[in-house]
């Protein structure tokens, strides 16, 4: 399943990181941050649940950038 | 400015003042050492928070840290030195913070604007339920349903056009400012913004399946696929700041052991390592490239990635495919010769001949005679494989064909299609027919040239005399007729060879497996062609020829800046460290060093969103 959540991310470069970081949470089959529209694309594994990886995700991200955010 | 910018300032402004203040009370000890350590903790605290919770994740050595180890290395030398001077590690944090501060709100600008206008995604679709409009989710509305459109809305799904007349701002898609204007029967494409008059449009497609939703994927996926530059950055700061921190160790230890004054070179190091934070580097490459993407959607062009930005610059070799991309693909009736009839009564005669055949060659016809149709005026259609057609129009045998169907013709030579006409068995005339050039394909391909494309090679299925005529006629430096699709690819293969970089351009319709063979495909007339955007690597919304010259100009720009940043931001750093280690500069030129070349950097990767 492919979601595109609304996101807030500051810096260009922390942006390509978090992506890596995203793409290694479990359930997260790929990643993809777009730094201009600030918007992210997760492919998420097939019976993920997506609040939890939603949850790992922002926590994965802010670990490079304390201010990441997703908008739900 | 967000809340968090304007947090900021407040902080800058505040403990800038404080450390004017501070400086002018004559303060000595323990209070100085406390006031200022406080002024400190303010601008810094979460630099010093972030370096340690970048420890504590196993993420050494990022620009807080940099910034953390220099100045409380500064104060911790002030404090030993019992010099009192602890105003330099402020200074650091406050530059530093400074020039984050600028980046942040310069980027979050810019990005906004790109943002606003590639914001097409459509919020709700005006169905009609028991006489009146409701506004449901574009996703949720099943092919075939009426949908209604009020000027200034956005068309949510394809469709075709049931009633009402109006004009669509179509500059999202395609970056053309021209309205386009649309009527009954015409299809209505997903992401355009209806001015004029109330539509209804019956959908085609559902939303995922629509225009709109296609690109939408495409321009929001499009950073996933990183050039060299970006790679190289990432790989570049993983070795660099380990590099200079052990330059800045070795600074600090080995000339002490020869020369002895261990604070002077400790105060060295510390400096060395404010110069070296990579941020001008890390935060202005991937800028850039964003930046480049983002201004060239502007323009109605979709690059798919950073990498095919990277390679599109570097392209000196254009091969064209003719039908679609320098031609307009729609027969034309162009001329009408050795007619022994009137001509508009020649093809009066011909266009009801042919009212009932689906061949481009018939709907040219059709279209050239203007008028509706009177199909209870033609009896005894009979089509007669690879010659004609045979029928009584007003009661009189007509003949429409080839010259195998009317033998005695004279024999029309040249580059056209020849359609030959006989009427109750006497010759009548001949229609000649082609393919229209479209009107700035002339421009386009003289602008590729100028911009130092070294050949431009036209691809065609068809004979070789058109083919001779088309490429004299734009100007193209040569070409390859009589292809079968499969041709095509090995044409290209065969252009792959040369040292530069070949780019494909084509219709996207049938020449998909060539987009992809190319180094860089480049689909045009895109809108409404789902194969062409899936298929290519560059997607010119509009069919306007002169789109691929931009897109060269747009990515050639990019990449120029990127370098000038690599460039500027490693020879300025170098020189800077390099007077550090001989001890020419202090840490107030360290700072100002890294957060100006940060902010010009930054300043000059924006430039890449302009793209006239």
């Amino acid at each position: 399943m492919r979601k595109i959540y609304k996101i807030e991310v500051d810096c260009a470069h922390c942006a390509m990181l978090c992506e890596r970081e995203a793409a290694k949470v479990e359930g997260v089959g790929s990643a993809a941050i777009n730094f201009m529209t600030q918007k992210m694309t997760l492919e998420l594994e097939d019976g993920a649940d997506e609040k939890k990886v939603l949850k790992a995700v922002i926590k994965a991200c802010r670990r490079i950038e304390r201010g990441f955010d997703i908008e739900l | 400015m967000k809340r968090k910018h304007k947090i900021m300032l407040a902080r800058i402004i505040a403990s800038a003042a404080a450390t004017l203040v501070l400086n002018l009370i004559p303060l000595e000890g323990i209070p100085r050492l406390a006031l200022f350590s406080a002024v400190y903790l303010a601008i810094g605290y979460d630099i010093l928070f972030d370096a340690l919770r970048g420890i504590l994740n196993r993420r050494f050595l990022d620009e807080n840290f940099l910034m953390a180890v220099a100045t409380v290395g500064a104060f911790s030398l002030a404090i030993y030195s019992k010099s009192g001077d602890y105003n330099e590690a402020i200074a650091v944090m406050l530059f530093y913070q400074t020039g984050e501060l600028f980046q942040s709100i310069a980027v979050g600008k810019s990005r906004r604007s790109i943002a606003a206008l590639m914001d097409i995604r459509p919020d709700y679709a005006n169905i009609e339920d028991a006489g009146e409009l409701i506004k449901v989710d574009p996703s949720e509305v099943a092919i075939g349903t009426p949908i209604t459109v009020r000027p200034g809305e956005k068309i949510p799904l394809d469709g075709i056009v049931i009633s009402g007349n109006s004009s669509l701002d179509t500059s999202a898609l395609t970056g053309e400012s021209l309205p386009r204007s649309i009527g009954i029967g015409e299809e209505a494409i997903s992401g355009c913004v209806n001015l004029s008059g109330v539509l209804r449009i019956r959908t085609t497609k559902e939303f995922g399946e629509s225009t709109v939703s296609k690109i939408l994927e495409l321009v929001e996926n499009a950073s996933s696929r990183k050039s060299r530059s970006e790679k190289f950055i990432s790989k570049f700061a993983r070795v660099y700041t380990p590099a200079v921190c052990a330059s800045a160790l070795a600074l600090a230890v080995i000339p002490p052991l020869i020369f002895g004054e261990w604070l002077l070179w400790l105060y060295r190091a510390l400096t060395f390592l404010v110069i070296s934070c990579p941020c001008a580097l890390v935060i202005s490459i991937p800028l850039s490239f964003f930046a480049g993407i983002g201004g060239a959607s502007r323009e109605g062009i979709l690059i798919k990635g950073s990498n095919y930005l990277e390679t599109l610059a570097s392209v000196d070799c254009v091969a064209l495919d003719k039908t679609g991309t320098l031609t307009r693909g729609v027969f034309e009736v162009t001329d009408v010769i050795e007619n022994r009839i009137d001509r508009e009564k020649l093809i009066e005669i011909a266009a009801h001949a042919e009212c009932a055949s689906s061949h481009p060659i018939a709907k040219s016809l059709i279209s050239a005679y203007g008028r509706d149709i009177d199909r209870s005026r033609v009896k005894d259609i009979e089509e007669l494989g690879g010659m004609g057609i045979v029928c009584e129009v007003d009661g009189v045998r007509v003949s429409v064909g080839n010259r195998k169907l009317i033998k005695d013709a004279p024999e029309y030579v040249g580059t056209r299609t020849a359609v030959y006409t006989s009427i109750d068995g006497e010759f009548a005339g001949i229609i000649l027919i082609s393919d229209i050039i479209k009107d700035n394909s002339r421009d386009a391909i003289a602008s590729l040239k100028r911009i130092g494309v070294k050949r431009c090679i036209m691809l065609t299925g068809d004979s070789d005399a058109i083919a001779r005529e088309v490429c004299r006629e734009l100007g193209l430096d040569e070409y390859r007729a009589s292809l079968l699709p499969a041709d095509k690819i090995s044409e290209v293969e065969a252009l792959l060879s040369d040292k530069g970089k070949i780019a494909f351009v084509g219709d996207g319709i049938n020449d998909a497996p060539v987009l992809a063979r190319a180094d860089i495909g480049i689909a045009m007339g895109a809108m409404g062609s789902d194969a062409a955007i899936e298929a290519a690597d560059v997607v010119l919304m509009n069919d306007d020829p002169s789109g691929i010259a931009k897109a060269i100009g747009i990515s050639r720009k990019c990449i120029r800046i990127v370098k000038q940043n690599i460039v500027f931001s490693l020879a300025v750093k170098f020189g800077c460290l390099a007077l550090v280690a001989f001890g020419f500069a202090n840490m107030w030129l360290g700072i100002f060093a890294d957060v100006g070349v940060m902010v010009l950097a930054v300043l000059n990767a924006i430039r890449a969103l302009k793209t006239d």
